[in-house]
């Protein structure tokens, strides 16, 4: 929201010593956010009004012309043309002798041909003539909107001059002081005013600024009006709770037209298009007032208006030309045929002012902001508006805004206006205020400072409320205007302390019990687990929880088998995530091209409506680690990986096993997939990514992953895993052994069954797998170490060779093996 | 006789210094202090002398072959040490060569800064909490005083998934929940991940960190927040830091305040970074409101506190001059490997 501070100063009286800069800042320390401060003179520098004196052909340019130029107030410094003119080079079509123009001097900044950023203006030679300047047009200089004028033409002031004996339009004066532009704007941040229904308007800023600089302001000046004693208008509200106040009259003898030049250049300050003077007035009313009104063209109006709730089916086309289907959730404002407005939204387009508006309907009312803001996200229409409506504006604001209305548009009308008699329905009580009572500790114990009753007096009734007391008590009445942001006593504590100054307050250390802190054992693993991958040189690459429906289809996932997401904005966001490991996919296809290893993890929430899940109410949203390897032409990558799984389970001495896959996901290789389990639970998965997918992504090597259940991990790390047994001090000894078993027979069985032959094995380490020919199909010979300790005295060698024996024997009997 | 075992010790004196290897050296030996050697001829000749004569030469002579059998030892080591350091320069290696080279991993600077930070709290004695990213609606919005339609659900785009369920929108979510978990007294701080429903460009990122902290007990003011907000980031920057502290508005908390930092690009001229105010927002806080107390399952009349969040993701980018915030979820190493 822009604010102006020159409007301003119509309700206080600023001292001199404090600048434009002061109040920005004062009004960010103790009120609102202010985006921006623009000052506009700076916008306006080095320009000025002249006065075109002589014209004459430019000689090598049929379309210019040399003009020379009186500044007169600055004669003698720019003694750069003939006779104390100024020379410049002009191409506009409309340059007279007498003409009074905007002269943009060495300087100043343009919009070259009313486009682009503004750009300094420098002194030129154009075709060989010299030119001091430019006379500028009016998009040149960002006036269009006020100045509406013809391609190829200059900005022609003398009309303004004529109209407006009040401003300064003589050769020389600054532009910006002859227009009254020298204005200074705040960019209010509109989310900081979300809970201050009464700072959206210039009004309320100002009564910000008188409190916080303590300086006086002044009442909205609202003069009484005489109106006929007839209407022809009849209103009646429908939804009570939805509409607390309605203040509706006709105006006749109407004449719609331009604004006159003060309003236009108040709504250009805030950045807002003139449109004609009807409309404008209701605009620059809001902007003072912050009271939405709204005009109807009264001759396309039934008499009778309804403020009701909109029936199914019915339809509205609105002032931006869009067609709203409406329903029964939104109120409405009809005549006896069909919707005329969406209610403190947006009029509708045919009961609109237009050029042939004689008198029109002036509506000021107040709406339920709930309703509003359900309207507004529905339609996904948001005005100036129902930003004001849906903070639920005080209904005591219509009046207000409604007498302004009238009270200006009689001094801008030239037309004798004839005001019929009001139609007012009013669902609340006219003034009430509200009651807070607080213990006078109260605010001291929450801000941490000793006010004095004084001061707490003093910092609220700036602020417009009053305070009495009663013994331990203040008794403080809210103000009409404030009664939907100030509820509860700690509301009363925040207008202190602001106004007081968060910065003035003394700083207190916190002091508390020892307590000791709360363990957070996962994110105690989390951090240790990650240390030990980036000792193992593996990156933490963070991805999306999200999937997108080229992914569903990428990786082959079912679609019904994730959780969706209802509004995505991106079409990257449609999905939730069931798996880490696909994101890894994709973050490894970013670096494929810059580097040949690729090692990379991630610990992340994945989510799955399946699952068990910990918290209430609430899908399943374990974290999973994930970890994935690429090695370019790396034939290993599966085991690298692999190693990687075990050294985390080892670190932490949980014991697993590995389970053949039963339902292998689509993006994973079905012949080189195996589950990790822990007693009957799955806790994740080793493999390969499915060919087919690789070779989609065009990834021409083997990739290895594995994706465990990481909360699951934890629980087990918290059990008893470490059992600590006294250790034999005997030395231990090796010996290998080779033996050929059938193909399908793995390691981990063969491990197990050696294992479990005696308790004075040690160490089992295989280091040697093949086939070939001669061992015979579907065989294989695998060739392990073992290492023998444990005992209680030193072993002979009979001992040692007899368990060897007891091995061979466990393995030929439970897998047919043979000794190679 | 004297003169003459002087004269050889002379004699292996001069030959030995321009020995060069260890074979010429014991043939040396053997040759002067040898069976046969003139020294042991002149020695054995010593047995025809008279007793006093043998009184007073033999210790000379004692002596004599003791210093030739030091010359010799020290040119034995002279030369051994020769050897070992030719067998050492054989040996030489360029150690610069990268052979096998196994480069560590990196953490995303997100988790390097939200350990960095976790450190910080645990010492001031905050616990770590954690809570879930698809969280109920109650959580991320009503409990902490946002009901539906409320206008503040505007200034955060929601993920929703359902009526009741949406990707949380800020780790304020955990408020309540640990407030009904651990009760009061309460420090804890709640970092990571939160979502908002935007497309993304340099600066806007559906995903991105933060870092939530409350305090609960009796009798925490708004002077409380203050000093322990100006502590923490005085700690987070490693130096004192000048802030201000000024009004802000979220539904949860009453009074809100935002505590701006100098900005740490210009020193508070003004630059890009601040827009040009000097001033750079950091972190947003205040007192827990009482419905929040309450959804708390505390009674705000005996307990108050506080509550602070912090833009990790945003923090990580002002700690090492970040300017595309989407890095971070990117993937890329290039990015990645540099912390």
């Amino acid at each position: 929201m822009y604010i102006s501070l020159n409007k301003i100063k119509q309700y206080i009286d600023i001292p001199e010593n404090i600048t434009p800069y002061d109040i920005g800042e004062k009004l960010t320390l103790h009120t609102v956010e202010i985006d921006e401060m623009i000052d506009k003179e700076k916008e306006f520098q080095n320009m000025v009004i002249g006065r075109i004196e002589k014209i004459e052909k430019h000689p090598n340019a049929d379309k210019l012309s040399v003009c020379q130029v009186s500044i007169e107030k600055n004669k003698g410094i720019f003694k750069k043309g003939s006779d104390n003119n100024i020379q410049i080079v002009c191409g506009g079509n409309n340059l007279e002798k007498g003409m009074y123009v905007a002269v943009a001097l060495p300087g100043a900044l343009v919009k070259w041909h009313g486009e682009g950023d503004f750009q300094e203006i420098k002194e030129s030679k154009i075709r060989d003539i010299k030119s001091f300047g430019m006379i500028c047009s009016s998009k040149e200089i960002g006036l269009f909107d006020i100045f509406p004028e013809e391609e190829g033409q200059i900005l022609n002031l003398n009309n303004i001059k004529k109209q407006n004996s009040n401003l300064k339009i003589n050769g020389g004066e600054k532009l910006s002081e002859a227009l009254e532009l020298n204005d200074f704007i705040y960019d209010i941040d509109n989310k900081s005013i979300t809970n201050r229904p009464d700072l959206w308007s210039h009004y309320g800023i100002a009564r910000e600024i008188s409190a916080i600089f303590n300086l006086k302001i002044k009442q909205l000046i609202l003069k009484p009006f005489k109106t006929l004693d007839y209407t022809q208008l009849k209103t009646n509200i429908e939804n009570d709770d939805l509409c607390q106040n309605y203040t509706a009259v006709v105006i006749e003898n109407i004449e719609l037209k331009e604004s006159p030049y003060w309003l236009k250049k108040e709504l250009y300050l805030l950045n807002q298009k003139p449109i004609n003077n009807i409309v404008d007035l209701a605009n620059y009313v809001m902007y003072e007032t912050g009271q939405p009104l709204h005009t109807f063209d009264a001759g396309k109006v039934s008499n009778k208006i309804y403020i009701r709730e909109a029936k199914e089916s019915e339809k509205i086309i609105t002032l931006d030309d869009k067609e709203e289907k409406l329903d029964n959730s939104m109120l409405i404002i009809a005549d006896s045929i069909k919707p005329i407005a969406i209610a403190g939204i947006i009029g509708g387009k045919d009961s609109g002012v237009s050029s042939y508006t004689k008198s029109i309907i002036l509506e000021s009312a107040n709406f339920d902001g709930i309703s509003i803001r359900k309207t507004s996200s529905k339609l996904n229409t948001r005005t100036e508006a129902s930003a004001r409506f849906e903070k639920q504006q005080d209904p005591n604001l219509c009046n207000i805004g409604f007498i302004r209305y009238i009270n200006l548009l009689s001094e801008i009308s030239d037309s004798n206006i004839k005001i019929q008699e009001i139609k007012n329905i009013k669902n609340f009580e006219e003034n009430e205020t509200g009651i807070i009572r607080i213990d006078k500790d109260f605010i001291n114990k929450k801000i941490g400072k000793d006010f004095t009753d004084k001061e707490i007096k003093n910092i609220l009734t700036k602020l417009k409320f009053e305070v009495s007391e009663n013994k331990n008590e203040y008794i403080i009445t809210i103000p009409t205007f404030r009664l939907e942001d100030i509820k509860i006593k700690e509301d009363v504590v925040e207008e202190i302390a602001r106004i007081y100054g968060y910065n003035n307050i003394k700083q207190t250390p916190l002091y508390s019990e020892i307590n000791p802190i709360i363990n957070n054992n996962l994110r105690r693993l989390e951090k240790k687990i990650k240390n030990i991958l980036i000792g193992c040189g593996y990156n933490e690459s963070f991805s999306y929880s999200f999937l997108s429906k080229k992914d569903l289809d990428l990786f082959e996932i079912k679609e019904e088998d994730l959780i969706k997401v209802k509004n995505p904005l991106s079409k990257d966001a449609e999905y939730l995530r069931d798996n880490i490991t696909i994101g890894q996919i994709k973050n490894l296809l970013k670096n494929i091209k810059n580097e040949k290893e690729i090692k990379l993890f991630e610990i992340s929430r994945v989510f799955d409506s399946k699952l068990k899940n910990k918290y209430k109410n609430l899908p399943y949203q374990n974290y999973h680690l994930s970890c994935l390897n690429f090695i370019e032409k790396g034939e290993n990558n599966i085991y690298k990986i692999k190693n990687i799984l075990e050294k985390i389970f080892d670190t932490e001495k949980i014991r697993f096993y590995y389970q053949n896959t039963k339902n292998v996901p689509n993006y994973l290789h079905p012949e080189r997939s195996i589950d990790i389990m822990i007693g009957q639970n799955k806790i994740g998965f080793l493999s390969e990514i499915h060919p087919k997918i690789l070779s989609k992504l065009k990834i021409k090597d083997r990739v290895g992953v594995f994706e465990i259940d990481f909360e699951f991990f934890e629980e087990f790390s918290k059990r008893k895993n470490i059992e600590y047994k006294e250790f034999s001090k005997i030395q231990e000894s090796n010996m290998d052994i080779s033996v050929v078993v059938k193909e399908k027979i793995n390691w981990q069985e063969i491990r197990e069954c050696v294992q479990k032959t005696s308790k004075n094995i040690t160490k089992i380490k295989v280091f040697d797998v093949f086939k070939n020919e001669k061992i015979g199909e579907d065989k294989k010979s695998i060739s392990f170490n073992m290492t023998f300790g444990n005992f209680n005295k030193t072993p002979k060698s009979e001992d040692i060779e007899k368990i060897w024996k007891d091995v061979l024997e466990n393995l030929k009997r439970e897998f047919d093996a043979k000794l190679r | 006789m004297v003169e003459k075992l002087k004269k050889l010790k002379e004699n292996i004196e001069n030959q030995i210094k321009d020995l060069k290897n260890k074979e010429d050296l014991e043939a040396l030996y053997k040759e002067t202090l040898g069976k046969k050697s003139d020294f042991n001829k002149i020695l054995r000749s010593l047995s025809d002398l008279s007793i006093e004569e043998k009184k007073e030469i033999g210790p000379i002579a004692n002596e004599i072959k003791n210093e030739i059998n030091k010359i010799f030892g020290s040119k034995r080591l002279e030369l051994e040490n020769e050897e070992i350091n030719i067998k050492l320069k054989k040996d030489k290696i360029d150690l610069t060569l990268d052979i096998n080279k196994e480069e560590a991993g990196s953490l995303n600077p997100i988790t390097k800064i939200q350990y960095e930070l976790e450190e910080i709290f645990k010492g001031m004695g905050f616990a770590i909490y954690d809570g879930p990213e698809l969280e109920l609606d109650y959580y991320n919005f009503e409990s902490l005083n946002i009901p539906k339609h409320h206008p503040a659900r505007d200034m955060q785009d929601t993920f929703y998934i359902n009526k009741e369920q949406v990707l949380r929108t800020q780790t304020s979510n955990l408020q309540v929940r640990a407030m009904r978990e651990f009760g009061a007294p309460l420090k804890v701080i709640m970092p990571g991940k939160v979502y908002r429903n935007e497309d993304l460009d340099a600066c806007h990122e559906h995903t991105f960190h933060q870092l939530e902290g409350v305090v609960i007990d009796k009798n925490i003011n708004l002077s409380h927040l203050i000093s322990t907000m100006n502590l923490v980031i005085s700690k987070i920057f490693n130096r004192e830091i000048e802030t201000r502290v000024r009004p802000g508005y979220f539904p949860f908390v009453e009074p809100g305040i935002e505590i701006d930092i100098k900005c740490t690009i210009c020193g508070g001229k003004g630059c890009p970074s601040c827009k040009n105010t000097g001033w750079l927002e950091i972190l947003p806080g205040g007192l827990v409101h009482p419905n929040v107390i309450k959804a708390g399952d505390l009674d705000p009349e005996e307990y108050s506190g506080f509550a602070f969040g912090l833009g990790l993701t945003r923090l990580v980018m002002m700690r090492y001059g970040i300017s595309d915030i989407r890095d971070f979820m990117s993937g890329d190493l290039r990015f990645i490997k540099q912390f």
